[in-house]
Formats: C-alpha cells, structure tokens, sequence
C-alpha cells in the first residue's frame, strides 16, 4: 500500500468541502494515516476478507466464558 | 443523616429503601443538597433535574406504602453520562452542536433502570462526543477529580467517575469505546465496567465508534457494579447486536469468592510504562488475592501496540462517518482536541477498514487462546503513573502533552478492539494522594469472574470505604442548572 502524501490529503480535503488543513496539519494528517495503514497490512497479511461482523460475532461466541 | 446518606453504597441504600427503615426522599434530599453544594467544586452535572427527582422519590415511597415489590434500585438516585437519550429532554452530549438537541425516543438502559425502581437526577458531564480520556471541556467546562480538583477527573465519562467518585450519586452509567468508563473509574477511585461487546444495549446513546462502543456502570464497590451491569444487561430487539444469552445473577455468583481462579500477571506491554509506585501497588494488590485464594500464573500477551492501531484505525473511520457533515459546516463548533481525533478518518481509505475489522475475529482468538490458556483473568494496571493535573494534560501544556495523554489508555484502548470485558478496582493511593486501580480483563462475557475476583479484592481490602474530603458549598443551584 503507498504511503499516503499530504498533497492527497490537501486533494481530498478540498474535495469533500472540508477546512482546508495548513501545510503541516496537512502532513501530520498523512502521516498518521500512513502509520495507521502499516499496522492494518501487517495485521491483515494472509487474512482473507470474508464478512466481518458474522465473523467476529462468531469468535465472541466461541471464546467466550461457559 | 446526610453524613450517613452519601457513605452509604448502591446496594445499601437499595436495601434500606426497601425495608423502609430509610425514605426515597430522605436519600434523595441528601443526594440533592451535596450534588448543588458539590457543583462549584466538581462540575460534575450538566444538568440536574432535582424537582423531578424529588417528585419521583415520594412516588416511590407511596408505592412501598401501597404494598408494591420494589425492583432492585427501588428510590436509588442515579445520575448519567449526558449521551443516554429520554424523550422529549436535551441531551447535550457534552458538545456545543447539541446543546438544545432533543432525541424523540428512550434508551433501554435507563428504561431499564427505570423499570428497576431507580431515580434520575441529571445529565453528567462527559469529554465533547464522549471523545477524550482527561475531563477537559471546554463547552461546559472541566470536570474535576474529588480527590483533588487540580487533577483530571478522566474521560470522557468525566462526570460519571467525579459524581460517583465524590458520593454525590450511588451509581452512573458511561460509555467506554477506548477506556472512557475504565479511565474515570481509575482516576476517581471507584468501581467501572467495560461489558463485552453485546452485553449492554446501545440503543438510545449517540454512537461514536459502533463496533467499539459499550454501556457500563461506575459504581463505589463491586457489589454495586454487580446489581447495575444486572438490571442493564440483556438482549434488546433495538440493539440487533446485542447477545441472547441468559444474563448470569451477578451478585450471586460473588459468594463464590476468588478460591480457584486463576490470575494471568502479564510478562510484557503492560509494565512498559508503569512508574514503580504504581508496580509496587499491583505487587500488592496481587498477594491479596493470592490471600484471597486465587493462582498467580505469569502470561505473555500478543502485540499489544498492533491491536491498539487497528482499533484507532476502527475509531477514526466510524467517528468520521459520524461527524462528517459536522465536520464541513460546522468545524469551529468542536475543541480542536477533539476535531483532531477524527480528521484522519477522513483521509482513511475504505479498504483498510474493512480489513481492521476483518482482522478482529482472528486476532480475538489469538489473545484468548495466548493469555487465558492457563488462566481465568488477566491483571493489568490500570493507568500507569499517578494521575496527573488538569495543567500538565490541557492543550496548553506544551510538549510531553500528547504523549501523557495518550499514555492514559495504554492498558485500555485495545479491550475495545477485541471486544472483551474489563472491570477496574481501586487499590490505593499514590504520593500525590490520587488512586490507584487495576484492570481485570477476562473472555468474552466472564463478567461473573471479574465480579467475584473484585469483590473477593474488597473483602479484604478498604479503599474502596475512604471518602474524599470535599467541603460542599453552601448555596444552592436552581433546578436544571447546576
């Protein structure tokens, strides 16, 4: 997954109508996003997406205390 | 007898109230007097509603007069994080935006605590949005800890942990999405509860985070959590998420005691960044169970840090979704501490979302079968270093801020992710003369088991019997404007 620049969140924010973020809000937003994405794909390596919520409702019912 | 009155704990107070050897109104001129004489010192309350909650306590008297079976909190004042809706009534949620909002229908869990006998005495002061682990707010302004008002209450259900904190109330319901039950629980010195996810309705609170969020009691003993999380928990038609499961007789199951179970004491992450102080309580907290019956059994924990990402990559994308058309029109109208935690939302691509949440499944059976293996429950500091000043955690405090705070929810953030439950007990005081507490974590729905550990933990201990030494001030607020 490519990094996410702060010239894309700049984009973007004046695509939704959003306050426009200042350079360097507009660079932390990017680098936030970008540490949060790295976790997600290291998480989610060799995780095949399937439908989540009867997925994780599943597991709660089979971990859970008897 | 107002001494008396506001010593006394949920189930006491429930108790005498139904024996009659003390009246509603008694407990609720009480709880009236020091919730006004306590509001300049606290802020606690958003908005109390004491004439209504005067004219209900008489009714519950006249209807013990008539012979009516009382519910389990038959005439006990209660007062709320101000997200949880009542028709017809404002609900600010701590915010300017919705500071005249008024929802057109209830939420089940005060319905439920309503149908319980239970009394409601006002809107509790909460972080903006519920979004915040100190108690800052600059809308309605700081809410401040009983033990010292210099210090930060935690957040955001603020004015849940100082009204229950400071004996104003017996007992108030928060949200906790990353910690905003757990946090002010620690940071107060009482008793709070984060359900597993589907324990508690959601119906009727404004959602933040929605497959994170959850509804749990502060309450000043684990006794008190037991009756609360009871009278609260359940399936709900309104809420499609919520289990089927037989809700447990929580206050039964405490007679078992802490004999048998075993204690998971964590290796690693946890004790990262305790300060010794706060280590030497744990140790402490640890042999008083170990006197209490329970195994001590050291486990290793999953990555931590892994899981705390993914939740706030969870966070950012549903609270962005929420205030998205807030955020546009109306950006001036939050703090900026607060609009700053869901701006990156809205640069989050869809794909890394979905597979956050895809991930939860398989990483919920990868921490239970790691830590509760070979034991029962894991042990955890609550908060790792003393509690700090509302100074040293405002926006203002400059560098280091960002961090303190977000050290707060080191050992809390991640519950939310997997869904599992965890209950704070307080277990002392630090050198600064604010409390300390531990977090039980356990599988999903082994909220008996917390309960039993922490209320054999209260059995032989008392800190959770000391009172702050708060001077309530004489004059009284108007109704529905403390």
């Amino acid at each position: 997954m490519p990094r996410i620049a702060k010239e894309l969140v700049e984009a973007q924010a004046a695509a939704m109508g959003v306050e426009p973020p200042s350079g360097k809000r507009a660079a932390a937003l990017a680098e936030t996003v970008g540490t949060l994405i790295q976790a997600v794909d290291e998480a989610a390596a060799g995780v095949t997406l399937e439908w989540e919520p009867a997925r994780f409702l599943t597991a709660v019912d089979e971990t859970a205390a008897r | 007898m107002a001494a008396a009155i506001h010593a006394m704990g949920l189930v006491e107070v429930a108790e005498a109230i139904a024996a009659r050897t003390l009246s509603a109104v008694k407990v609720m001129e009480a709880t009236v007097a020091r919730a006004r004489g306590l509001q300049p010192v606290l802020n606690c309350f958003i908005s109390l509603q004491a004439d209504a909650a005067l004219e209900s306590a008489a009714a519950a008297d006249a209807a013990l007069s008539r012979g009516v079976e009382p519910g389990p909190l038959h005439g006990v004042p209660l007062a709320h994080k101000d997200m949880f809706y009542r028709a017809g009534r404002v609900t600010t949620c701590g915010s300017r935006i919705r500071r005249d909002f008024i929802p057109d229908h209830d939420s089940t869990a005060l319905a439920r605590l309503h149908e319980a006998g239970a009394i409601y005495l006002g809107g509790l002061n909460m972080a903006e949005f519920a979004t915040g682990p100190t108690g800052h707010n600059e809308h309605w302004g700081d809410c401040r800890n009983p033990w010292d008002p210099d210090h930060i209450s935690g957040g955001s259900s603020s004015g849940s942990g100082a009204a229950v904190g400071g004996r104003v109330v017996f007992g108030a319901l928060g949200s906790d999405t990353g910690g905003s039950v757990r946090l002010p629980s620690a940071c107060c010195g009482v008793v709070g509860l984060k359900p597993t996810a589907g324990l508690v309705s959601r119906y009727g609170i404004m959602s933040l985070s929605c497959t994170m969020d959850t509804v749990g009691p502060l309450c000043r003993t684990v006794r008190d959590a037991a009756r609360l999380t009871g009278v609260v928990a359940g399936h709900d038609p309104r809420d499609p998420t919520t289990d089927r499961r037989p809700v447990p007789d929580y206050e039964a199951a405490l007679a078992r005691g802490a004999e048998g179970l075993r204690v998971g004491v964590p290796t690693g992450y946890f004790y990262d960044a305790a300060t010794a102080e706060v280590r030497a309580s744990m140790e402490h907290s640890l042999t008083v169970l170990e006197a209490a019956g329970a195994e001590m059994v050291e486990v290793s924990v999953p990555d931590m840090k892994r899981l705390t990402h993914l939740a706030n990559v969870i966070f950012v994308c549903e609270a962005a979704a929420v205030h998205e058309s807030w955020l546009i029109d109306r950006p001036g109208d939050y703090q900026a501490q607060v609009r700053s935690r869901y701006e990156p939302g809205l640069y989050m691509p869809a794909t890394k979302y979905l597979q956050a949440l895809d991930a939860r499944a398989g990483l919920l059976r990868e921490f239970v079968e790691t830590v509760f293996a070979n034991a029962d429950v894991l042990h955890t500091p609550a908060i790792p270093f003393p509690i700090p000043t509302r100074a040293e955690t405002d926006v203002a405090a400059g560098e280091g801020m960002a961090d303190m705070v977000a050290g707060l929810s080191w050992c809390t953030r991640a519950t939310n992710y997997l869904g599992i439950p965890g209950l704070i007990v307080p277990c002392g005081f630090t050198e600064n003369g604010l409390p300390i507490a531990f977090q039980l974590m356990g599988r999903p729905f082994s909220e008996a088991t917390l309960f039993r550990l922490g209320h054999a933990y209260q059995g032989k201990t008392d800190w959770h019997s000391r009172i702050p030494a708060l001077e309530p001030a004489p004059e009284a607020a108007a109704d529905g404007a403390p």
